[in-house]
C-alpha cells in the first residue's frame, strides 16, 4: 500500500513539472506569395538585431608625488571605448577623503586635492581645472577625457613630518541615463 | 518492480525541460583605485657661509655644511676673533644683532636644504686688550721702591693704573713729611 501510495505521489509530481512552460525555438517560417495571394501582393519580413552597450574607462596609475612638488601629473580619465545606447552616458564619481595620511603615524597628515581638466571638447574651448571632489566627470562619446592633477599647497609641505605617506583614491564607474533639462 | 523503475524514469525524463530564467539587468558599476605616495625627508642640509671675523658652530660644531633634523631650530653660536668684538651680524641681509642672546642666535625651523649668509662685523677692542703688558707693570710698580724712583712721582705713565698713581703719590708725601720732621728735629 505503501509503495502503491509512492508511486502515485511521484509520478504526479513528475507530470506536474513537465507540465510546466517551455520556450521553444522554432524558426520562422518564410512568407510565400502566389495566385492564390490576395491582392495586395506583398510580403513583408522584419530584421532584427540587437547590440548590447559597451565602454571602457580608463583611469590613473598609481603615482609617486615628489617631495615639495605644488603639482603632479596624475595622467586622465578617459572614455576609450564606448558603444552606448542613445540617452546614455558613463558617470565617473572621484572618492578621496584629501589627506596623505603618515605610515607610522596616521594622525600626521598632508592635505591635496585632485584636480579635473577636461582635455577635449570644441576648438578653441578654454576649460579650467576644477576640484574633483563633489564633481562628476561624465562621458558619452569615445576620446573623451579628463587631464588629473594632484596639488598640494607649499605651506602643508613645510609643515609636514618626515616619513612615508600614501593615499588611496577610488574611481566609482557608472552607466546612467543623461539627465534631462527641465523645461525653462 | 522493474517495470515500476522504468516507469518512473521515463516521467522524470519528460520533466527534465529547458527554463527561461528573466533576471533583472543591474547598473554596471565596478570600481577602480589608484594609490597616490611622496616621501618626505627627515633631515635637510644647510650651508653657511661667513664673511667676517667670526667664529661659527652650528650645534656645537664647526664647520660650513651641516646635517640638522627636519624642523629643528639648529642653534648658531657667533664668537668674535681674539682681541675683538662683534658690532653687527648680518643674517642674508638681514640685521640679526639684537636677537643675539649670550652669543647665540636660533634659526627659524629648517623644512628644505638651504644656504645661509652669515656677515659678522667686528672692531679691534680698546688697548685693554693688552691686559698681559699692564698686569706686568702693576707688578713691578708695586714690587721695588727703584722702580718707583725711575718713574715720574705723579706715575704718568700709559700702562699705570690709577690705583698705582694713588700709591706712589701716598709714598712720596709720606716720604717728604718724613724727611720735613727731620729737618725740624735737627733745627
Amino acid at each position: 500500500m505503501k509503495k502503491s501510495r509512492f508511486i502515485a505521489g511521484f509520478s504526479a509530481m513528475a507530470l506536474a513539472i513537465s507540465a510546466m512552460s517551455i520556450s521553444a525555438f522554432a524558426a520562422p517560417e518564410p512568407t510565400k506569395i502566389d495566385q492564390t495571394t490576395p491582392e495586395p501582393k506583398q510580403g513583408q519580413a522584419v530584421i532584427t538585431t540587437t547590440i548590447e552597450p559597451t565602454y571602457i574607462v580608463t583611469i590613473p596609475a598609481d603615482t609617486t608625488v615628489a617631495f615639495n612638488a605644488l603639482s603632479t601629473d596624475f595622467g586622465s580619465v578617459e572614455l576609450t571605448q564606448a558603444r552606448l545606447d542613445p540617452g546614455k552616458q558613463i558617470k565617473v564619481t572621484v572618492d578621496t577623503d584629501g589627506e596623505l595620511n603618515n605610515a607610522a603615524d596616521a594622525s600626521k597628515v598632508i592635505p591635496y586635492m585632485v584636480t579635473a581638466q577636461y582635455a577635449t571638447g570644441e576648438p578653441g574651448g578654454v576649460y579650467m581645472p576644477f576640484n574633483v571632489k563633489g564633481s562628476d566627470l561624465t562621458f558619452d562619446t569615445t576620446g573623451q577625457a579628463f587631464a588629473m592633477e594632484i596639488q598640494i599647497t607649499e605651506n602643508d609641505w613645510n609643515k609636514a613630518y618626515a616619513g612615508s605617506y600614501s593615499d588611496t583614491v577610488t574611481f566609482n564607474v557608472s552607466y546612467e541615463d543623461v539627465p534631462t533639462t527641465p523645461d525653462p | 518492480m522493474k517495470k515500476i523503475a522504468v516507469f518512473l524514469l521515463c516521467l522524470s525524463m519528460l520533466s527534465a525541460s529547458a527554463l527561461t530564467a528573466y533576471a533583472d539587468v543591474e547598473p554596471n558599476t565596478a570600481p577602480g583605485e589608484a594609490t597616490i605616495g611622496t616621501v618626505v625627508p627627515d633631515s635637510h642640509k644647510i650651508t653657511i657661509k661667513v664673511k667676517g671675523n667670526g667664529v661659527v658652530k652650528v650645534n656645537g660644531k664647526e664647520g660650513t655644511e651641516f646635517e640638522v633634523e627636519r624642523l629643528s631650530k639648529p642653534v648658531i653660536e657667533i664668537k668674535a676673533k681674539d682681541g675683538e668684538k662683534i658690532t653687527k651680524v648680518l643674517l642674508n641681509g638681514e640685521d640679526i644683532t639684537d636677537k643675539i642672546v649670550d652669543g647665540k642666535y636660533i634659526l627659524p625651523a629648517v623644512y628644505e636644504d638651504g644656504e645661509y649668509e652669515l656677515t659678522v662685523e667686528t672692531e679691534k677692542l680698546p688697548d685693554d686688550s693688552s691686559k698681559p703688558d699692564s698686569s706686568k707693570s702693576d707688578n713691578s710698580n708695586k714690587g721695588t721702591s727703584d722702580d718707583s724712583a725711575s718713574t715720574p712721582a705723579t706715575g704718568l705713565t700709559a700702562s699705570t693704573t690709577g690705583v698705582t698713581i694713588t700709591l706712589m703719590g701716598t709714598v712720596a708725601l709720606a716720604a717728604a713729611a718724613v724727611i720735613a720732621s727731620k729737618k725740624k728735629k735737627d733745627e
